[in-house]
């Protein structure tokens, strides 16, 4: 089995509360990776020889700087790259330098509309400065909630635009709480020519208290799925289990959804389309996706 | 052509369906569309094909657009067919 990249979402703990956080992220979140679970993840990227882990939460510069460590200190020969998602806000501490782990190769920084009161362009240029006087690779994501938003582009400086990657919020996590994701007023039969992208690049998650998981997104979060068919003890496991299965054999989406006959524009949006799918299938063959 | 190309690479990139891509295109600027365009060329490849003879030229700065009638010897616009490939490995704006 191939990986490319091992997600690992480090707990739940953010100083902030943004609108489309699909896994709800707040400050009041305490749980943290134990010793089992850093040693799981570990030998799952040794074990398949992962290139890339990812780290995400929460806010991992913040409140998960030691399971960071840990993690990269424990793995025994060539690092793969790290890539940390950050909300930005250490950059306002006077030692902001120091809350950047060892070894990590890029940083990914979260903004968009409500993150600009608590972060400017004049720290972002400091990032990017940073990650580029240190040879880390660094981009923006900034989620809309329509594309039309996207001129918000030309209130970047110029450096800072070409590492802008604009995403559409998903009817997902606080995002569907709070009504404030895309929702395209048609369905696009785009969407029909696509497959999961987890499957198809080969991601592997793995949740703090959770375990591992094939899905970062709606599957993560839906209750139709539950918890004991989704994440899973060891990789073996999850490789072995019916909805592991079930996602690999769809090589396209329309293989799902010629079934169905009314699709909404919401369905268009990649990840919210599949969880509809799913769960139009077991809702109408009345089957049980079990581990 | 300049606004079929965004328009096509808005489609191609995700980011809007046709007429919500016609929309961002009526309601922009010129500044902001040539922005857009910018960013969104980063992240994948944008090819222009005369559809009659086959010629094929991959655009690599704006700037290219207006020429590529002339660039692949085509007398109608029509005849220019645009294809925006989204990079696949590492592009996909999932979160992790």
């Amino acid at each position: 089995m191939n990986f490319s990249i091992l997600g690992v979402f480090l707990g739940n703990k953010c100083n902030l509360e943004c609108d489309h956080c699909i896994p709800r992220s707040s400050i009041s979140e305490k749980g943290k990776l134990s010793s089992e679970e850093i040693a799981k993840i570990i030998e799952a990227v040794e074990k398949y020889k992962i290139p890339m882990i990812s780290f995400t939460g929460g806010e991992p510069l913040l409140f998960y700087r030691n399971e960071i460590d840990k993690i990269i200190s424990s793995l025994k020969g060539e690092l793969p790259k790290i890539r940390i998602t950050t909300n930005g806000t250490f950059l306002k501490q006077s030692n902001w330098k120091d809350y950047i782990p060892r070894n990590v190769t890029e940083i990914r920084l979260s903004y968009d509309t409500f993150h600009m009161s608590n972060l400017h362009t004049s720290d972002l240029m400091k990032l990017l400065e940073f990650c580029r006087l240190s040879g880390l690779g660094f981009y923006i994501e900034y989620i809309l909630t329509n594309p039309t938003e996207m001129k918000v582009i030309t209130e970047f400086p110029v450096e800072l635009r070409n590492h802008i990657k604009f995403d559409l919020a998903l009817r997902c996590g606080r995002a569907k709480d709070k009504n404030k994701y895309y929702n395209p007023k048609h369905f696009s039969i785009e969407r029909l020519r696509g497959k999961c992208p987890s499957i198809a690049e080969g991601y592997l998650l793995y949740y703090q208290g959770r375990g591992f998981a094939i899905c970062c997104n709606n599957l993560s979060e839906t209750e139709f799925v539950p918890k004991e068919s989704k994440y899973f003890e060891t990789t073996s496991e999850l490789l072995q289990s019916e909805l592991y299965q079930f996602l690999s054999g769809i090589s396209e989406f329309s293989d799902l959804a010629l079934k169905f006959d009314r699709l909404e524009g919401a369905d268009s949006m990649k990840c919210n389309f599949c969880e509809t799918l799913l769960k139009r299938r077991l809702n109408n063959s009345n089957e049980k996706i079990n581990a | 052509m300049f606004n079929r190309v965004l328009i096509t690479v808005l489609v191609a990139a995700g980011m809007a369906n046709e007429a919500e891509a016609k929309d961002i295109v009526r309601s922009t600027s010129i500044q902001e569309q040539v922005s857009i365009l910018e960013n969104l060329m980063n992240f994948g490849e944008l090819y222009a094909t005369n559809s009659k003879t086959g010629n094929q030229v991959k655009i690599k700065t704006i700037g290219e657009i207006e020429r590529l009638g002339e660039e692949l010897d085509c007398k109608n616009a029509e005849d220019v067919k645009i294809e925006f490939k989204v990079a696949s490995a590492g592009s996909n704006p999932l979160i992790i």
